[in-house]
């Protein structure tokens, strides 16, 4: 590790590169860079520099690799598992200024764009050709292309149009090396080994992403958005369970129970029956005929698991107001605590009632307030505990309830992760998820793209040499 | 009691065949088992993989894709009459279990319709023809059978896919993807070299091998056979340098191996 290392022979030659504007290394300037919005986890990295172009990008990795010094690409530093912290110290490879979208292909349904871009800012260029980025994390306003891709990121409409691994056609990368690759871009579906749908959700471990070639789906035809209320939550994962169990995708299918319902009411004034303990937010989309016909039996779902209420809305003023207990709610837990941690984990979606008791069992064993919003057509919680990160006890205590929820993740045949990624966070629970055989493969992926252990280094694969002895420093109390 | 996919993997019993969770729209399967025999097992309960005859064939039980396994159906990644509208393998591919080339059994990818644990090293698999790793089973999104059958009529409305199965078996057939915007002029200049088009993927099955135009590519068949394709250098080079990683003493198939000259 780097720590207390002084980075001042560093300078010039980064400088030289970027421009002296462009290089931060005072200690206010680099706190902000200790961690991304996950925060159990920090460590600082000695300069941060912010390049231009992709060939910047070149060069900046060439000189971290000729000086041996570990390097870390960061977008808009949203990740929620640590992915974009400096786990070794060195130089942050920050995208912010690369946020240019640099060709329009709408006959082709495609866009090019340097990976600083905001992912919505995407969606705003091309909606008057009636297209849309179809991946929408809650980020999706700040959250750059380049962390989308690192993280494959899903969002709430993924339950119908895929993480954003589907949605990349083409990228140029910069290799841990420095070399500049492009890849795909044309007709998907070629011949060759597809290191694309590889690359993305590699977390910034095989090399640094600089452009991207991003799909462009028709924005809906027409859309029925509802929102049900239910007096239980086993009565709305139920209802979640049958809609899936039927054959029935709609676009999204989001749950949030009564701790958001609580911090959104406060925060936003938004009224909910008084008996509410869950909300279901249903959206389809597609052909008018078809829509109303999967919404037909959506309905009929709901109603036979007991909806206490089920708003439809009636224009896209309504619509939007429907959405905002689930856009906002982590925001408004804001309220309710300093910090907020917000897990995430996959399980069976048949194994959701079971799986939400059992969250809420946890969070009273270690003593922790914990709320949920999340994906549950997909079957990824996003169980959010809130508390005081200035309290070392009560860091232990989420991070442990974290843990035995994934465990459980696990039990029931799921995953540690559905879209924050591994990081730093997780990565001793990829142990509990793959075997030394399993690991193994990961390896070799690894090993295809990356051979000097300077990109992005401790993410991803557990026990790397040179990492194990720091972990335990990473993981303290804010300051 | 069910067992879950970890134990599946790590327990090396591997002769199961399918296991179909329809209540998550999920499958495991047996790679080695054929396209046909997946096709029965999932339509007893009411689901299936939308590669709508993946092999081009009018009649499933015939020809090509009787004796297609899963197995092959994923080395080579096939287009497939319904890529416009479900995606192909690549899309519905949750997880694996893979032999690697020291023997080693992996898994990677899980059962669940999402997951960002570890790399994809399962989309890797994807067209890899084999040359990676061996493919022993697959985890699978699947679809309502209702759906599969509905937008297969669509694609094989008006299709004269006997022509087609009839090229494939006895002489050249190239498969040319294009971008959107090109499709309208390659139809329009191999007009009488279309066997079969299809606009919802921008892909065109000719008897004549067209010209490469920039971001297309061509696949070609000599009697069911793929022909070794052209790459550009870096896709080699880059596809050496895995090739090395995955399976440094060359026991499994070399790329062009798996080709026909």
């Amino acid at each position: 590790m780097l720590a207390g290392v002084s980075a001042e022979s560093w300078i010039a030659p980064l400088a030289k590169i970027v421009g002296a504007d462009h290089v931060l290394s005072d200690a206010s300037s680099l706190r902000a860079y200790d961690c991304d919005a996950y925060s159990v986890d920090r460590s600082r990295p000695q300069v941060v520099v912010l390049p231009g172009s992709t060939e910047e990008v070149a060069e900046i990795v060439r000189w971290c690799v000729s000086q041996n010094i570990p390097y870390t690409p960061r977008g808009a530093g949203t990740g929620l598992s640590g992915g974009a912290m400096a786990a070794l110290g060195g130089v942050v490879i920050s995208t912010k200024r690369m946020n240019k979208i640099l060709e329009v292909d709408v006959p082709n349904r495609r866009l090019l764009a340097q990976c600083g871009v905001a992912n919505k800012k995407i969606s705003d260029a091309v909606a008057e050709y009636g297209y849309h980025f179809a991946p929408d994390p809650s980020s999706q306003s700040v959250s750059t292309v380049g962390g989308n891709i690192a993280e494959n990121s899903g969002g709430p409409h993924t339950l119908k149009y895929g993480v954003t691994s589907n949605h990349i056609l083409g990228l140029t990368m910069v290799s841990v090396d420095g070399e500049i690759y492009h890849l795909g871009g044309g007709a998907p579906g070629g011949p060759g080994y597809d290191c694309i749908r590889l690359i993305v959700g590699s977390e910034g471990t095989l090399g640094i992403v600089t452009e991207a070639w991003c799909k462009l789906t028709p924005l809906p035809e027409f859309v029925i958005t509802a929102l049900a209320s239910f007096s239980s939550v086993r009565q709305a994962t139920e209802s979640v369970a049958e809609i899936i169990a039927y054959g029935v995708v709609p676009a999204a299918l989001e749950l949030m129970d009564r701790g958001i319902l609580s911090a959104v009411k406060a925060a936003f004034g938004l009224i909910f029956p008084i008996d509410a303990e869950a909300l279901l937010l249903i959206e389809c989309d597609g052909a008018p005929k078809d829509v109303r016909e999967e919404y037909a039996i959506v309905e009929k779902i709901l109603s036979g698991k007991g909806a206490l209420e089920i708003q439809v809305a009636e224009d896209e003023a309504a619509r939007q107001k429907l959405w905002i207990a689930r856009k906002k709610g982590i925001g408004a837990m804001g309220r309710l605590a300093p910090s907020i941690v917000t897990h995430d984990g996959v399980i069976p979606r048949s194994k959701l009632p079971e799986m939400l008791d059992f969250v809420y069992a946890i969070a009273e064993k270690f003593g922790v307030g914990v709320a949920n919003i999340f994906h549950a057509g997909d079957g990824n919680l996003h169980p959010c505990f809130y508390f005081d990160d200035r309290d070392p006890e009560q860091v232990r205590r989420v991070v442990e309830a974290g843990e035995a929820i994934i465990d459980r993740c696990l039990e029931l045949g799921g995953s540690i992760t559905g879209e924050h990624g591994v990081g730093v966070e997780k990565l001793d629970l990829m142990k509990r998820m793959f075997s030394e055989d399993d690991l193994k493969l990961q390896l070799l992926c690894k090993q295809s793209f990356n051979s000097n252990s300077l990109c992005n280094p401790c993410k991803v694969i557990p026990n790397q040499k040179g990492c194990v002895e720091h972990m335990r420093r990473w993981r303290g109390v804010a300051t | 009691m069910r067992r879950t996919y970890a134990a599946m993997a790590r327990g090396g019993d591997l002769n199961e065949g399918i296991f179909c969770d329809p209540a998550n729209m999920v499958a495991e399967i047996d790679a080695t088992l054929g396209l046909r025999a997946v096709a029965w097992g999932l339509a007893a309960n009411q689901v299936g993989l939308p590669h709508g005859s993946a092999c081009l064939a009018d009649d499933p039980g015939s020809g090509f894709d009787s004796k297609m396994t899963i197995r092959q159906a994923i080395d080579w990644n096939l287009p497939h009459l319904l890529e416009g509208k479900f995606g192909n393998w690549t899309d519905w591919i949750l997880g694996m279990t893979i032999r690697l080339a020291d023997g080693t059994v992996s898994k990677s990818g899980s059962r669940v319709v999402k997951n960002v644990a570890g790399y994809d090293a399962h989309k890797l698999l994807v067209g890899a023809r084999g040359t990676l790793g061996t493919i022993l089973r697959v985890a699978v999104r699947i679809y309502p059978i209702s759906s599969i059958q509905y937008y297969s009529t669509l694609a094989l409305a008006g299709a004269d896919l006997r022509n087609l199965q009839s090229c494939w078996e006895k002489s050249d057939v190239h498969i040319f993807r294009v971008l959107p915007s090109d499709f309208e002029s390659a139809r329009e200049q191999y007009g009488d070299c279309i066997l079969y088009a299809l606009e919802s993927s921008q892909t065109l099955w000719l008897s004549q091998k067209p010209e490469a135009i920039p971001g297309s590519w061509v696949r070609t068949f000599s009697k069911g056979k793929e022909q070794l394709p052209e790459l550009p250098e870096l896709d080699r080079r880059l596809l050496q340098r895995m090739k090395s990683v995955f399976d440094p003493n060359g026991k499994l198939p070399s790329w062009e191996a798996t080709f026909v000259r």
